[in-house]
């Protein structure tokens, strides 16, 4: 197990990969999501991204569950910070604010000259609603440019 | 946003719900990984040949931080994974790892290494340990004999060609 202790109190990443990237995976996500969605429809994306959400995350859904946002904070500082993006994360009374003021799997995306990047933003909206499943969690998302958008972590209203 | 880091994870869900569905589900996916993957490769493997082949993997053991070994030269190019770094995020997974994971690496390459008129000969050596190692030929004949060697080595299910 890759375990690392995060700059958070109680957070630990189950999973923490380090040395070099391979940034054009991002383009393969993008594809392997467009290619479930276009042959198989979006109930199908949805629960391959269920899977991933509740199954690969299964350490940070089980504490979102369990009212802990500890590890999706540490997750999101960790990658971020590795994946080299302008961002900042602001913890709140009831979660948290990820503000990303460059997207790096978009920025790479347009390096790269491939399209339709925001299929990506569309599949980690599908990944939050997953890892916020059956918690008192929710995570809106708000594009608010090409390469940037606002998540809040919050208590779900009723 | 999925990390790139934990792009083989999400690959192993698509992998599986595709298993899921049966018949050849899995191979048309691998056809059209191959098609995506030319995008990056076929230019250089069309235009440097084996020497095109040597340069993409050897970005590829910096950036994907694999534990490997390959050489070329005018007959062959052969590619050792002592430990692929791939298989190895999809085992240390808390999700299970889909049982024919290991095939889409033939599945998308010896397509691409057709498409450069090309022919390989992929040992996956076993579907459970981190190890395969492949080889291109420029001659069909060489590539022949060497999958004849190695079925009867691993057995058919081990082994794919891609012609």
């Amino acid at each position: 197990m890759n375990d690392m202790k995060t700059d958070s109190p109680g957070a630990r990443l189950r999973y923490a990969s380090g040395g070099e990237l391979h940034r054009d995976f991002h383009a393969s996500i993008l594809d392997g999501a467009n290619y479930v969605r276009d042959n198989y429809g979006e109930e199908a994306l949805r629960e391959v991204l269920f899977e991933t959400g509740t199954k690969v995350y299964k350490t940070m859904h089980e504490k979102l569950v369990a009212g802990d946002k500890s590890e999706l904070l540490a997750w999101w500082r960790y990658y971020m910070d590795r994946e080299g993006a302008d961002y900042s994360l602001e913890e709140t009374a009831d979660g948290a604010v990820l503000t990303v003021r460059e997207c790096p799997a978009l920025k790479h995306l347009e390096n790269r000259k491939i399209g339709g990047g925001k299929g990506l933003c569309a599949a980690t909206r599908i990944l939050n609603e997953a890892l916020c499943s059956d918690s008192p969690y929710e995570i809106v998302l708000e594009e608010t440019g090409d390469r940037s958008c606002v998540q809040r972590l919050r208590r779900k209203q009723n | 946003m999925i990390p790139s880091d934990h792009f083989v994870k999400f690959y192993n869900e698509i992998f599986k719900y595709l298993e899921r569905r049966g018949g050849d589900a899995l191979d048309r996916y691998y056809a059209r990984v191959a098609e995506r993957q030319a995008y990056f490769t076929l230019d250089a493997f069309k235009r440097d040949g084996l020497k095109g082949m040597y340069d993409y993997w050897e970005r590829i053991r910096i950036e994907e931080n694999c534990d490997m070994t390959h050489e070329y030269n005018d007959t062959f190019y052969h590619c050792h994974m002592n430990t692929c770094p791939s298989l190895s995020k999809v085992l240390d997974n808390d999700a299970a790892p889909c049982g024919r994971y290991c095939d889409h690496c033939p599945g998308w390459v010896g397509r691409v290494i057709a498409m450069a008129d090309h022919f390989m000969v992929y040992d996956l050596v076993g579907r459970e340990a981190p190890q395969c190692a492949f080889w291109v030929f420029r001659d069909r004949s060489l590539a022949e004999d060497k999958y004849k060697k190695l079925v009867a080595l691993r057995g058919e299910d081990l082994v794919r060609k891609n012609w």
